[in-house]
């Protein structure tokens, strides 16, 4: 059982509970419909202040990947058009930081595309379901 | 939106000294507040003042539209920097003691907490550790669902396993929709992610006052970067 | 009820003590009543009588103790922060010392009367009747000494309590604040009462003869049948009158109800922890 939060307090943390939550939804680990932990169960498994939790859940909702229904709960958007969008950014920012962490390394885009190419050949590319990812 | 602490003018001075100079405050249901700054900063005096321990030189306190007294001692939980309990009390004693004078105390929250920090039922008081003699008064204090929890330094001079337990019981207990709480530390890393505001204090008057995540912002940095920048 | 809490609190505190010290006292006197006859006559009654004295001035220095007991290790932390009031703090506080004492001295004060009395049986000049004259006497000045004993229990407790609330509300020279407290306190209500002495109407005062309070008349006959009586101790009995002055004691109470009243409103509005 460890205080601190699994976050890095240097950033807003309503924003990497965001992003945690967005990358559950575009993983499948949260289906469209499913039902949100409630905020406040959120908060005490994150370690961190439940209006923090109340406010990732608000942002989401202004962007459309969560909707609230009163008394119910929050519950994963069921437009799938919506997260297809989101999935591509988070994509997105994930290659620009592998690109910018590779560049700072020094590396070339050629030794980039090559790093890459050799991975996906080679690398450990069975799934957490011990099927091959293509 | 309810408020259920307003600060107007605080000031309060101990012989030549301004131990607070001028605090202007509002804290709502639901909100956690960080009370940040060395020691000495004034911010047991904040908090002293709040719980009725001590009065005001100067300015206005209002918990939930009330001045501190026997009435706002019903709802307001602290837990203070020093010991407190009797010494020849057995903590079953102390607990007994001290949740007979609380509408507001939750035998079962008791038990829960008592048993999260392997508390020793039938130890006197006067024997136990600093680490758990700090538990058992964090047990007093959030077994309670006062509407204003102060903490002042919960984790002062703990050891880091008795620092998660209770880090870990103020996150669980922590009664979100109806009380305000005000936490009170200089060691800001372990629990800054409770806080939804922090109040930065030097010298008895306010130098930083924000929402946790927006001085995250715009700091860019942790809230116990900002302290150390505040308190080079 | 917050007093009852308070109270319960204060006598769980001390109950050990308590309860060992009834259990030595009584130990004591078992002891000094074996030793009648064997001992040379009046020491039982002595030690006894010292040790009253004994307990009274343990009764004074007692009361600012209770007192001081919260201001040791921070517990006046816990005590100003319950939501109860002044009253139920120092109520509590001065019903236990009154409690406490007052069984102490009580007990004493019966023990005394039966070991005096039986060392008196041992007198041979002393036939049956003196006897049971002399210690209907004594029990009824026992009898009579309780409400007073009582009173004067209170009252210091209340003047203990109040001085000592008062010093706690200073940061320096609590001692002497306390101390200004306590002796002015009691020269005002002397002064007070004194006054109000010179003034107060005959019916006022409230007496009792040293003859009624003894039964002397039992005392007499039986002394009469044994032999004579000295015409001086006759005169000085049935002269003698024990009495008080009632607006002059409503004064002495009114100053200690107004003392601990002010006591408590100061525990709840200017003591600083």
């Amino acid at each position: 059982m460890t205080a601190r939060s699994v976050f890095d307090e240097s950033t807003p943390i309503y924003i990497q509970i965001m992003d945690m939550i967005k990358q559950r939804i575009c993983a499948g680990q949260l289906s469209r419909g499913e039902k949100l932990p409630s905020v406040r169960d959120m908060a005490i498994e994150l370690r961190v202040n439940p209006n923090t939790v109340q406010r990732a859940y608000q942002e989401l909702e202004r962007e459309e990947m969560v909707f609230t229904q009163r008394g119910m709960g929050t519950f994963v958007s069921k437009d799938k058009d919506k997260i297809d969008a989101v999935r591509k950014e988070l994509a997105s920012r994930l290659a620009q930081q592998f690109v910018d962490g590779m560049f700072s390394l020094g590396f070339a885009k050629e030794q980039i595309k090559h790093y890459v190419e050799t991975y996906l050949e080679n690398g450990h590319t069975t799934g957490p379901d011990g099927k091959e990812r293509r | 939106m309810n408020s259920i602490l307003e600060l107007e003018g605080l000031k309060k001075r101990y012989g030549s000294i301004w131990a607070l100079n001028g605090i202007d405050l509002r804290v709502d249901e639901g909100e956690v507040l960080g009370l940040l700054g060395p020691n000495g900063s004034g911010k047991t005096t904040m908090l002293k003042l709040i719980a009725g321990l001590a009065r005001p030189t100067d300015g206005r306190i209002l918990i939930n539209g009330q001045k501190p007294g026997p009435l706002s001692k019903a709802h307001t939980a602290m837990l203070p920097d020093v010991d407190h309990i009797y010494r020849w009390m057995t903590v079953r004693q102390a607990i007994d003691y001290v949740s007979s004078f609380y509408e507001d105390f939750d035998h079962d929250k008791a038990r829960r907490l008592i048993e999260l920090m392997n508390i020793e039922m039938d130890m006197k008081v006067g024997h136990l550790s600093r680490g758990m003699s700090e538990r058992l008064k964090l047990v007093l204090t959030m077994s309670r669902n006062a509407e204003l929890i102060l903490l002042d330094e919960p984790l002062g001079g703990i050891d880091p396993t008795s620092r998660d337990k209770i880090v870990y019981a103020i996150a669980t207990e922590y009664r979100w929709e109806h009380s305000a709480m005000i936490i009170a530390t200089h060691l800001v890393r372990d629990i800054e992610s409770l806080f939804d505001k922090v109040l930065f204090l030097k010298s008895g008057q306010i130098a930083l006052y924000g929402s946790a995540d927006e001085l995250r912002e715009k700091y860019n940095g942790s809230v116990e970067d900002i302290f150390k920048e505040v308190f080079a | 009820m917050n007093f009852i809490k308070l109270y319960k609190k204060e006598f769980i505190k001390d109950r050990k003590s308590f309860t060992i010290t009834l259990i030595i006292m009584t130990t004591m006197m078992l002891l000094l009543y074996s030793r009648i006859g064997y001992w040379t006559p009046g020491i039982p009654t002595f030690v006894l009588i010292v040790t009253i004295f004994g307990f009274s001035i343990a009764a004074f220095v007692s009361c600012f103790d209770c007192m001081g007991d919260e201001w040791e290790h921070n517990n006046h932390y816990l005590m100003l922060s319950l939501p109860v009031r002044g009253r139920d703090i120092l109520g509590a506080k001065l019903v236990w010392f009154i409690t406490e004492f007052g069984t102490y001295i009580l007990l004493l004060g019966a023990y005394t009367i039966v070991i005096l009395l039986g060392e008196v049986r041992g007198i041979d000049t002393i036939n049956n009747a003196l006897y049971s004259a002399m210690a209907i006497a004594a029990w009824r000045i026992y009898g009579i000494m309780i409400l007073p004993m009582l009173y004067v229990l209170a009252a210091t407790g209340v003047l203990a309590l109040s001085s000592y609330t008062v010093g706690s509300t200073v940061k320096r020279f609590k001692f002497w604040a306390g101390a200004i407290s306590f002796i002015g306190s009691i020269g005002a209500l002397f002064y007070l009462s004194n006054k109000v002495m010179e003034i107060s109407p005959a019916w006022m005062h409230v007496e009792m003869s040293l003859g009624d309070i003894l039964a002397w008349q039992k005392i007499e006959n039986a002394l009469n049948s044994n032999g004579v009586i000295s015409a001086d101790l006759v005169s000085f009995i049935s002269g003698t009158v024990v009495g008080v002055d009632i607006l002059a004691l409503l004064i002495w109470t009114a100053g200690f109800v107004g003392l601990f009243f002010m006591a408590s409103w100061l525990l709840e509005n200017v003591v600083e922890v």
